[in-house]
């Protein structure tokens, strides 16, 4: 079958792909706006139904995020639970600028990598490997083989069960200082200044990385889609 | 072959900030001739941006099935409910019609 090439619809396809459709939007933002000012005031009166509330309602979307963060639901909820308790003695520092949402969003992602930090010991592997090389002319070394549809999901369906969890399974094989950053900018959401924050490094850093970390993802993924070809038999 | 503009590596090293949106329109023109032009670099940027795109897609399907809790959310109450200051005067706001806490009663 042949694909569209690249050169075809370009640059039309690549902002096609990066632009979130509607269930991925829904999947990071809550049905409900609760930068309300009514609930913040509750919040910071300290009262009980309020904390409930905010927890049903905005609670499990927390916990899929410290699910993706952390790999297990036990980790998770610890760490939902120790964002829970920070943000709400600390709302006095809301000052409502952003969406309550985000900003337990980015406490709950901070609780998440003070736990990672004491936990995750992986030994940084390189990812040289992974990157592209090129000559002395500046052309890649290695030809670029098509990805035929199909085979990483068609642009527009959800992926099914199998690939989503070779991608997972591949960003969790990124050495961690690469796989936090492309957790937190590509899957999170966070802008290059507010990962910078978070993980403690420059902003040229979090660019570096992310790049490394995005180009690694694609070779892994490339080997991912080779060798399911070549398990095919040729067909 | 000879491609327009930018080399093949100066293209997939700034790929980034071309899909990211952080680059001038001068080489933003420039990268998009190079683009049109080099089949490689071409298949390669599709597969970068494909690459960002099944990251969210995969780890973000729809909504989350996990539901908080109870104990948890028990255990963060009675946490608060434990640490609770009286109402601090020295607190900007203190929202007398809202419910004082339970730890109280
Ligand atoms: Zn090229």
């Amino acid at each position: 079958m042949s694909r569209v090439t690249a050169a075809d619809d370009f640059p039309s396809r690549v902002t096609a792909n990066l632009a979130p459709r509607a269930d991925e939007i829904e999947a990071i933002e809550p049905e409900a706006d609760f930068g309300d000012g009514a609930l913040v005031l509750q919040l910071k009166a300290r009262d009980g139904k309020a904390y409930e509330r905010v927890m049903r309602e905005l609670g499990p979307r927390l916990l899929a995020t410290a699910v993706r963060m952390l790999g297990n639901e036990d980790d998770a909820r610890e760490a939902v639970q120790d964002a829970f308790l920070s943000a709400f003695r600390n709302m006095q520092n809301f000052d409502g600028k952003s969406k309550l949402s985000t900003w337990l969003h980015r406490i709950v992602i901070n609780a998440c990598l003070m736990k990672l930090r004491t936990k995750r010991r992986k030994p940084s592997v390189s990812i040289e490997t992974l990157l592209p090389r090129y000559n002395d002319e500046g052309h890649m070394e290695l030809p670029i083989q098509s990805w035929r549809r199909g085979e990483t999901g068609n642009d527009d369906d959800a992926p099914d069960d199998s690939l989503r969890q070779r991608v997972r399974e591949e960003i969790e094989t990124l050495p961690e200082e690469y796989r936090a950053v492309l957790m937190l900018r590509d899957v999170e959401d966070l802008d290059t200044a507010e990962t910078a924050v978070v993980l403690g490094v420059s902003e040229s850093a979090v660019k570096t990385r992310l790049h490394r970390a995005r180009q690694a993802l694609r070779a892994k993924l490339d080997l991912v889609v080779r060798g399911e070809r070549s398990q095919e038999g040729g067909k | 072959m000879k491609c327009p503009g930018p080399s093949c590596k100066e293209v997939c090293e700034f790929l980034s900030d071309f899909v990211d949106g952080q680059m001038s329109a001068v080489r933003r023109l420039a990268f998009e001739a190079h683009l049109k032009a080099c089949p490689p670099c071409a298949e390669y940027m599709h597969q970068f941006a494909l690459t960002i795109k099944l990251s969210k897609k995969c780890c973000c399907p729809g909504k989350p099935t996990l539901p908080i809790p109870d104990d948890l959310i028990k255990a963060v109450c009675a946490a608060m409910a434990a640490d609770q200051p009286a109402c601090d005067v020295s607190q900007a706001r203190c929202d007398t019609t809202a419910p004082l806490s339970k730890q109280q009663n």
